[in-house]
């Protein structure tokens, strides 16, 4: 429900190029032939630099958090398909324009030193 | 009544009547079997280290209607504060609050040292750990009520959240008091059904939920202190829990520089910090206690109707 305009900056913000790149590495794996989603993939974010990559779930990892890129990164059934033309960069930038203000923050949160607030000390 | 009189405005003799309609109870029933399910399979619900153990245990959930007088007493001075948001506030035409309470699973309940002044690391972890899941859930359950045609907001993620002063914009603890799930203790924690060794967490919704029937009255009803406990006060060892406190029972500075700097300097290298020695091997650490006042303690039939009342929580 929060508006940008309205929002406080995540003190350490995401890095947009390691997302979009491991988006659209998805992208390309999930099209290719036949289009067919995988429910197992995550992105994955380090705490120190808020870098992101693509690997398969597993237990959590210390200094990671995971989201699902399916179901929970993006929630539209087909979202991650390609259209026609389409390169995987630029269905990769076009989903993360709908979310990246929410990313930001709930990566703000689950890095919290403590729950006093996404920037809290 | 073990409450000082500052505390009588949580006193509410007209608790949210039982909700006939069949509606908003089988959607409350679905939600509550999606919010163990996910509990249960969900993979970040696991510590990162050692045998990498379960953090939480299938929560007690609640229903508040959001707008339940007590939403508007917590904006007094002394109760939260004038700072804290009404769930209409949050989120506009809000009709419920839901609101859980994740118990710690055995494994880290049982990693606890009964004596050390120091908390386990799979404590600590989980403290951490389990908050991240925490919001991975409030996440999780925004998305069931989007499912549903409704909306959710998670206060405690919301952008514009903060505690000023240590009051925050949004009581998790309060809102679980709302929604039926548990009484205060002296030191502070909710004490539920399944004791206080555990975290809350809440999502605001637009939907109309049954509001659980609230089977206590008075805000520190379960905790039998003074008469009958206070096993607390010595186990602190920051000495933050006490009489000589006034009408909160603690001295919240004392907790926080425990937490963060005495523990949070221990397991510096780990990356966490945060005490739970009010938590845990006490009388109240996993179930109201037997010396709590005897309304928390009916007899079998009444406990029974209580039941009944609270299907939320019988997760």
């Amino acid at each position: 429900m929060t508006t940008m305009a309205e929002s406080p900056v995540p003190r350490i913000p995401l890095d947009y190029p390691s997302v979009r790149d491991a988006v659209a590495d998805y992208l390309l794996q999930v099209n290719h032939g036949a289009y067919q989603p995988d429910r197992k993939k995550v992105l994955s974010v380090r705490k120190t630099d808020r870098t992101a990559w693509l690997r398969d779930v597993s237990s959590p990892v210390r200094g990671e958090a995971f989201y699902f890129i399916e179901g929970e990164l993006f929630s539209e059934k087909n979202a991650t398909r390609l259209q026609a033309g389409e390169t995987p960069r630029e269905r990769a930038e076009k989903l993360l324009d709908g979310i990246w203000p929410q990313l930001q923050i709930w990566i703000a949160y689950d890095f919290a030193r403590s729950t006093s607030g996404m920037n809290a000390p | 009544m073990n409450a000082a009189p500052e505390h009588a405005y949580l006193l509410d003799p007209a608790a949210p009547e039982e909700d006939s309609r069949r509606d908003s109870r089988q959607a409350a029933e679905h939600l509550a079997a999606f919010v163990r399910q996910f509990v249960e399979e969900d993979p970040r619900n696991a510590l990162p280290e050692g045998g990498r153990p379960r953090i939480w245990e299938p929560p007690l959930l609640g229903v508040a209607a959001a707008g339940d007088p007590l939403f508007t007493r917590l904006k007094t001075p002394g109760v939260v504060g004038p700072l804290h948001r009404s769930p209409k506030e949050w989120l506009p035409g809000a009709q419920s609050v839901i609101s859980w309470f994740l118990p710690y699973s055995k494994a880290v309940r049982a990693s606890y040292p009964k004596k050390s002044p120091l908390p386990s690391l799979a404590w600590v972890s989980g403290r951490r750990n389990g908050e991240v899941f925490n919001n991975v859930l409030r996440r999780a359950v925004i998305r069931f009520l989007e499912k549903h045609g409704g909306q959710g907001v998670a206060p405690s993620n919301e952008a514009q959240y903060q505690a000023i002063g240590m009051i925050p914009l949004w009581s998790e603890r309060h809102a679980a008091f709302i929604a039926g799930l548990g009484s205060f203790g002296i030191h502070g924690a909710l004490i539920t059904r399944l004791g206080c060794a555990g975290r809350i967490g809440s999502v605001i919704t637009d939907l109309e939920l049954s509001p659980t029937r609230r089977p206590y009255r008075e805000i520190y009803e379960y905790c039998p202190y003074p008469d009958r406990c206070g096993a607390c006060i010595p186990r602190c060892p920051a000495q933050a829990i006490g009489a000589q406190f006034g009408a909160n029972w603690r001295d919240n500075a004392r907790c926080v520089i425990q937490g963060r700097d005495v523990v949070g300097d221990f397991f510096k290298d780990w990356g966490y910090h945060s005490c739970g020695h009010c938590l845990t091997w006490l009388p109240c650490a996993d179930r109201i206690p037997r010396a709590s006042s005897p309304r928390a303690q009916k007899p079998k039939a009444e406990a029974r109707e209580e039941e009944e009342a609270a299907f939320l929580s019988t997760l």
